[in-house]
């Protein structure tokens, strides 16, 4: 166990370090800099100078590349040349919403996902099976943005169910404990379905076809020889199994939901990280930028640490990877 | 093979396959109306006060118009253009990597197969839709943005998977009757490697670039849709849906249909290469 840990320590420092040098070259590629948008064109070039060394613009690539390294090793994320606030701060504020939706997501997505790609699988070939599966196809093919957009036609519309925009109301401050949990809850609807359809189609169409590649394999054969009931066949042998290609989905399937909710952010104005980095890219401000990279390259490890160590506990087989 | 016998081949492998007969129906249709877009259009996509402003879908207008008068059948036909033309053109870079890549981690192993594997796992731990979104955004504020650097970007980010089938497919016949034969002619390897190995690992390969088709559109949607995409007047279907959000409550069509387009055309894709796979 401690050298599996050690050696994902090891890969997760690497990753992150890659992310943050990919995207220091990318701001650095592109000409110009932070001084060319947040400084009033008529101020005097000396005083443009005096700005750009006071964020420390003036210095050779190397220097700040290495110092930019240095601070983020200390856990220093730096300031927003936009906000003119901490990005720590920025972070905070961003993160919970984002995380709130998406986890959210994840939780239904497979929850709902597993059990109707099982019900596929069990029932493939019929016509009923086949109706869902081109139903769950058209469901995947849609893209976020425009499904987010039908459901505020359709619900957010003439008869205002939900809430199309925002994560409380503009009252919320003054409602009690009850209220106000309703009104959050409220206002998830929306955004929560625009990124539940497609991310259930996926997962549905993955457990079926690891469920049908399991049920054709001859320890199956075997138990439906023994006259095992189906439900037993179904459930206490081929799911098991059937799951730990799904685990793993589970683990990847946190940042790519994270970076799938810019678009559904942007469409229902949800304060979180997808605004934050759009805004971020908008307004040229480089820590903000490399602080939300740097965010999505620790949730890409943390993701598949958990893929594994939950593959590890369902199959005994790739137990040995994780002790040794 | 005679052509006609191979037209006849894939007549008979669409004919017992009905859903790769819609897939192929549906994507053939949308290509052949951004083909013909400057046939088929009614009107310039671009002309301001085509028709009245945000006429509903009807006989003059099939589609109805937008704020400006613009026929919205016309910029979908345009519109499908940009979508397919930045798909298949950042996919084919996507297959060219995925080879090559593929194809010299296979056959030479060792330091260049953990160096190329090294570089998909890295790659793959990269977001895509983030990456993707930085370079274009940076790009814009300095008014050097293109489609070019788009397909770039989206090429450079999709060959991941494919390298990885490639190499498998080519490892396995590294050793094989088929690459030791070529050996023993004295083939030069570049030869052996691309007409007689490459060729066998390519029909998943196929079927993967197809769905990865549709993915792809979807992304180029997303961008125009943030404002990313083509320049402003260019008709493309992402840009129209974000044209429609202010109007979703009075003007429902301006969204509707480009999203319908966009529907349609990965769900052709998705039974297309999902046909391929299973072949």
């Amino acid at each position: 166990m401690g050298r599996f840990l050690l050696r994902r320590a090891g890969y997760a420092v690497l990753l992150v370090w890659l992310v943050v040098t990919v995207t220091f070259g990318l701001l650095e590629l592109t000409p110009g800099d932070a001084s060319l948008h947040f400084v009033d064109p008529e101020l005097p070039p000396a005083r443009v100078e005096l700005l750009r060394a006071q964020w420390g613009l003036d210095r050779p690539l190397p220097v700040r590349y290495l110092r930019l390294l240095g601070n983020l090793a200390r856990g220093e994320l730096g300031e927003s040349l936009v906000h003119a606030r901490p990005v720590a701060e920025l972070l905070r504020e961003a993160l919970p919403p984002t995380l709130q939706l998406s986890g959210l997501v994840l939780l239904l997505g497979f929850g709902l996902g597993v059990p109707i790609g099982v019900w596929q699988a069990a029932r493939a070939g019929t016509r009923r099976e086949h109706a869902a599966g081109m139903a769950l196809l058209a469901v995947y093919a849609m893209p976020e943005f425009w499904l987010g957009m039908l459901l505020i036609m359709a619900l957010s519309g003439g008869v205002a169910l939900f809430p199309s925009s925002g994560i409380v109301a503009w009252n919320h401050a003054e409602l009690g404990w009850f209220a106000a949990t309703g009104d959050r809850l409220h206002h998830l609807v929306l955004p929560t379905l625009t990124l539940l359809l497609p991310a259930l189609a996926w997962v549905a169409r993955h457990q079926r076809a690891a469920m049908l590649e399991v049920l054709r394999s001859d320890f199956i054969r075997t138990a439906r020889s023994l006259d095992l009931s189906e439900g037993r066949v179904l459930f206490r042998h081929a799911l098991p199994t059937a799951l730990v290609p799904i685990l793993t989905l589970a683990g990847v399937s946190l940042p790519a939901l994270v970076s799938g909710s810019v678009v559904v952010e942007t469409v229902f104005a949800w304060p979180g990280m997808g605004r934050l980095m759009v805004e971020a890219i908008g307004g040229r401000d480089s820590p903000v930028i490399v602080a939300c990279f740097l965010v999505y390259a620790l949730l890409v490890v943390l993701g598949s640490l958990a893929a594994d160590l939950s593959a590890a506990w369902v199959d005994p087989r790739l137990r040995d990877r994780v002790r040794r | 093979m005679n052509p006609r016998h191979r037209t006849a081949a894939l007549a008979a492998w669409l004919a017992a396959r009905p859903q790769a007969a819609a897939g192929l129906a549906l994507v053939s249709l949308l290509a052949a109306g951004a083909l013909l877009a400057p046939l088929l259009a009614p009107y310039d996509p671009l002309a301001l006060h085509a028709g009245p402003s945000l006429a509903p879908p009807g006989l003059a207008h099939w589609l109805g118009t937008d704020l400006h008068g613009r026929d919205l059948f016309s910029r979908l036909l345009w519109g499908g253009r940009v979508s397919l033309a930045v798909g298949m053109m950042s996919v084919a870079l996507s297959v060219a990597l995925g080879c090559t890549l593929g194809v010299a981690a296979g056959w030479y192993r060792g330091a260049v197969e953990r160096l190329v594997m090294g570089a998909t796992d890295l790659f793959l731990a990269m977001p895509r839709l983030l990456l993707v979104l930085a370079v274009l955004g940076l790009l814009r504020l300095t008014g050097t943005a293109s489609l070019l650097a788009m397909v770039l970007v989206l090429g450079c980010t999709g060959w991941m998977t494919m390298a990885r089938m490639v190499r498998a497919s080519i490892a396995s016949m590294a050793d094989g009757p088929l690459a030791r034969a070529g050996v023993a002619l004295g083939l030069p390897t570049w030869r052996i490697l691309l007409l007689h190995l490459l060729p066998q690992a390519l029909a998943p390969v196929l079927a993967h670039a197809t769905l990865n088709l549709g993915r792809v559109v979807l992304v180029e949607a997303s961008l125009s849709f943030l404002g990313l995409g083509v320049p402003a007047p260019t008709a493309s279907w992402g840009a129209t849906i974000a044209l429609g959000r202010e109007w979703l409550h009075s003007a429902w069509w301006i969204s509707t249909f480009p999203g319908l387009a966009l529907v349609a055309l990965v769900i052709g894709l998705e039974l297309l290469g999902g046909a391929i796979r299973e072949r």
